[in-house]
């Protein structure tokens, strides 16, 4: 019985090493005053405090979610949608699966950084071919204006992500059981009733394990931001993440940028959870 | 048009007989089905059985409407069917793994055909209602799939195409999941569902007792052809070749080689098999039913191998002239295995056949 | 209305391969326009508004990137870590969840959960505390300090993938061994362990290319240029003396430099990956 623990716990305890610990202490910096300069005192929830009322963090917390919540819905619609594609029996699938994983190889940063390069405004290619294309007139400002800057960084998660959303979905097409789409055919059901009433309804688990995914993974976004926007402009597309590192590593601002980073750990447990128990009732 | 679909469906009701063309089915170079032909009646229950590959699946999802037919028609009622989807053709299948939507309660999975037509709501609970009390599941109807025995959901597979009431109802291998006990008492439930709807049924098995106990046709198939047709007390007694003989009856038929000789059939280690009169000479292999072998003090020498007593009959495995058969008697035997045993054949029951295999006609 | 079956079959088709397409293009296109912007000629490169194919063809941009991020020890230091880390990760993890397939012990339930709920702390919220604790031990800069955090983050993907792969290999052959007389450790690396060595594998693969692409972690923790991985380098733009442009083709060059020993990493791994999903389709 002892011999199991041996086996267990290394894996375990070297997890627990570098999340828990370091998370109860940025449990504890957040209540203190803590920074590069003077020793630390606790000051209770003063940070906290602080934050509600920082105009910064509430335009990034904003944007966070805002973000989070447009790119997962994206991701997760158009994820299902490619995989149905893939999955259709069409010539060419090994370069067809090679091309679509292509994006998820890539270290967002540098996928980040190869979109800021096709972003350049001033005769930048995705300017030029909208214009070629007549699509567009005057070059659009993807990184420098506020609004669009948002949705531009929205793309860029979106088509680095999309890669394993589709991959999952089509673990969970390849699942459903072929002769229940029989029966359906027989009873008299075409394509579009086939997928609103069998395939949308059973892959509900697959659906809200991505939704669970992104959504932790969107929320706690740092390195595509860095790579695109650094938070700019202005503070137009600062997310949480960045907002917590610059604090903190930046600034030295250790409790200050503790408490940012607590609310981020809520936030992601919060969407998590959320996901998770949606994913739980829909497989019972 | 979903009005006069349903006119024109009702009045071929009347006649819901199904036609077999000349079917071939082709995968690639893979030859599935090479050219069958049979007719069957409406309100016939007729059984397509084989071993497997034999294309009998393949023909009833033809029937169905999934798969393409390569060349030949089926036509159901008056129409021929090729090119129309399955929901078109006005029949209902029966799926080996019951098929249910596992989303959808009982009830659901029941209505969901009649939903897809715009049936009224009232119309489609009365359905499901008479179809629910007729199969006894009226108890399971909010329940979900996953909730019940595999005996209850092949009840809900069968009432989902019982609601749809079509011309013809197809069953695919559909007691093949469940317990030897329940299958026995589905089999009866099936057939008297068959007595009472008195609806066209195309039913697939692999197992030729079921096609024995519920057929009113058997059609019995082999790689790809059909090898014979008929009333399962035709094909019992009057098989046309060694394979149906053998396929048909439990335990199935013995057969010993050997050649005709003055008036006797010569096989091996010279044992002398009796023959009916007029017996042809060209007869090569010589078939007799286990349970018309008679044990007494006369007849053919055979070594007991095994012995197996059933309760009310024994059944023997022995040794006969290099052949191993079965013998089975209606009374309870002390025999060792090792004995020996003497056998007379009930002669009006020998079957003879050539070397081709096609039985001889006497 | 009674309709054939080969109705619209053509048409039908034809639409899925021009979405087809199109999807592959969204995926694939901004890999081909940083490929070919690292083979122009700077002026080229420079040049407004960009060509979609190359005049001239050239490959003066990698030496150049080569030599200012000292690329091979740069490489050397990103194999080793990634490799190191996503070793350690999968034998621990691959070790712990034969353990939770096999073993039947008190608390098993608290473990599993606890390693599986770790998941959902961001590694913004850890980085603090480890960067504040690796300047005191010291680990700061040191590529055993890099292995231990990105190990451990690597722990819950290797645990549940391998855990998968276990739970398909049928208890009774550890039993069948057991009664032929082996220890436990001889069961497991004898027997099991090369049964489910194509898990471990793709495991391994896996996190490999995480590794890789992290940049987090990789910023924060290291300070001199000896010891940077790869991502950090694509983060300090590599410019040109006497230029004041954004130098497209060195970042082009650089960008391909970190994504190029991952392809044939993606083709081993891609048909595994794919396979696996619709392994799911054929059982039916």
């Amino acid at each position: 019985m002892l011999v199991a623990y041996w086996i267990v716990l290394p894996a375990i305890l070297l997890r627990l090493a570098f999340t828990v610990v370091p998370l109860v202490q940025t449990l504890y910096l957040s209540f203190t005053n803590s920074s590069l300069m003077g020793h630390p005192r606790f000051i209770g929830l003063q940070n906290y405090v602080a934050l509600f009322q920082d105009q910064t963090l509430l335009s990034s917390l904003t944007f966070t979610i805002v973000y989070t919540v447009a790119s997962i819905t994206i991701e997760t619609i158009l994820g299902l949608l490619i995989a149905i594609l893939l999955m259709q029996n069409l010539q060419g699938r090994w370069i067809s699966n090679f091309l679509m994983l292509l994006p998820w190889v890539m270290a967002p940063l540098l996928a980040a950084t190869v979109w800021k390069i096709m972003y350049y405004e001033d005769g930048g290619i995705l300017n030029e071919v909208l214009r070629d294309l007549g699509i567009i007139h005057e070059p659009v400002r993807w990184l420098s204006d506020a609004t669009t800057a948002k949705f531009s960084v929205i793309v860029v998660t979106v088509w680095k992500n999309l890669s394993w959303c589709i991959l999952i979905f089509m673990a969970g097409l390849g699942a459903l059981p072929r002769d229940v789409y029989e029966a359906a055919e027989i009873d008299g059901a075409n394509a579009i009733q086939k997928f609103f009433d069998i395939t949308l309804p059973l892959l509900k688990p697959t659906t809200y394990l991505v939704l669970m995914f992104r959504g932790m993974g969107e929320i706690q976004t740092f390195e595509q931001i860095s790579g695109l926007t650094r938070g700019g402009p202005g503070t137009a597309t600062q997310t949480l993440a960045l907002y917590a590192y610059q604090r903190f590593f930046q600034e030295l601002r250790y409790g200050y940028g503790s408490a940012i980073n607590i609310l981020l750990l809520l936030l992601t447990v919060a969407i998590g959870g959320f996901f998770a128990w949606r994913l739980y009732r829909a497989s019972r | 048009m979903i009005g006069s679909h349903m006119l024109m469906a009702a009045l071929e009701k009347q006649m819901a007989s199904v036609s077999i063309n000349d079917v071939q089915k082709r995968y690639g170079s893979y030859h599935a089905l090479k050219g069958v032909s049979t007719q069957m009646a409406d309100g016939e229950f007729v059984v397509l059985v084989g071993p497997s590959g034999c294309g009998k699946s393949t023909l009833l999802r033809m029937l169905a409407g999934l798969e393409s037919i390569s060349e030949g028609t089926i036509e159901i009622g008056s129409r021929v069917v090729n090119d129309l989807r399955p929901k078109d053709r006005d029949v209902a299948l029966v799926f080996q793994n019951y098929a249910l939507y596992p989303h959808m309660t009982v009830e659901q999975n029941m209505s969901y055909a009649l939903k897809l037509m715009n049936t009224p709501k009232s119309v489609i609970n009365e359905k499901v209602g008479n179809a629910a009390r007729i199969l006894n599941i009226t108890e399971l109807l909010k329940r979900y799939p996953r909730q019940l025995s595999g005996g209850q959901r092949q009840r809900v597979a069968m009432g989902r195409a019982i609601v749809r009431d079509p011309q013809v109802f197809l069953f695919d291998e559909p007691l093949s999941n469940l317990d030897a006990k329940l299958r026995v008492q589905m089999r009866a439930e099936i057939k008297q569902l068959h007595q009472r709807l008195k609806t066209t049924v195309v039913y697939v098995t692999h197992d030729q007792v079921e096609a024995m106990t519920m057929a009113d046709k058997i059609v019995v198939m082999r790689d790809g052809i059909i090898e014979q047709v008929g009333s399962p007390i035709e094909l019992f007694d009057r098989p046309r070749n060694t394979f149906v003989a053998g396929f048909i009856g439990s335990p199935s038929m013995n057969f010993i080689p050997g050649s005709v000789k003055d008036g006797l059939f010569v096989a091996r280690a010279g044992v002398h098999l009796p023959l009916p009169d007029g017996a042809r000479v060209d007869a090569v292999t010589y078939g007799i039913r286990p349970e018309h072998l008679k044990l007494g003090e006369a007849g053919f020498p055979a070594d007991v191998i095994v012995i197996e007593p059933m309760g009310s009959s024994t059944q023997i495995i022995a040794k006969v002239a290099e052949t191993v058969i079965t013998v089975l008697s209606t009374e309870r035997l002390a025999l060792q295995p090792g004995s020996t045993i003497y056998l007379t054949p009930h002669v009006e029951s020998v079957h003879l056949f050539d070397p081709g295999g096609q039985r001889i006609e006497s | 209305m009674i309709k054939p079956i080969q109705a619209n079959r053509v048409a039908s088709r034809t639409i899925l391969y021009i979405l087809l397409v199109i999807v592959l293009l969204f995926m694939a296109f901004p890999i081909y326009y940083m490929v070919i912007t690292s083979l122009k000629t700077p002026s080229e490169a420079y040049r407004l508004p960009p060509t979609l194919w190359p005049q001239t063809l050239t490959v003066e941009s990698y030496p150049f990137v080569i030599e200012a991020w000292s690329y091979w020890r740069t490489l050397a230091n990103t194999i080793l870590v990634a490799g190191t880390a996503a070793l350690a990760a999968t034998i621990l993890g691959g070790i712990s969840a034969y353990g939770f397939s096999r073993m039947e012990f008190p608390g098993k339930a608290i473990l599993y959960g606890m390693l599986v709920a770790t998941i959902a702390i961001p590694g913004m919220v850890t980085l603090g505390p480890i960067f504040l604790a690796y300047k005191d031990l010291p680990l700061l800069d040191t590529h055993m300090g890099l292995i231990l955090v990105f190990a451990a983050e690597f722990i819950p993907v290797a645990f549940l993938t391998m855990f998968s792969y276990f739970k398909a290999i049928p208890k009774e052959l550890d039993e069948a061994s057991a009664v032929d007389g082996s220890r436990l450790i001889d069961t497991m690396f004898r027997i099991i362990f090369p049964i489910a060595l194509p898990g471990f594998a793709v495991t391994f693969l896996l996190l490999f290319i995480a590794g890789w692409n992290d940049f987090l972690f990789a910023f924060t923790l290291t300070i001199t240029p000896d010891t940077r991985l790869l991502t950090v380098r694509l983060f300090e733009v590599p410019v040109r003396e006497g230029v004041n442009r954004t130098p497209y083709d060195l970042i082009a060059a650089g960008g391909v430099l970190i994504l190029l020993p991952l392809i044939p990493i993606l083709l081993r791994v891609q048909r595994q990956l794919v396979e696996g999903v619709l392994a799911g389709a054929v059982k039916e």
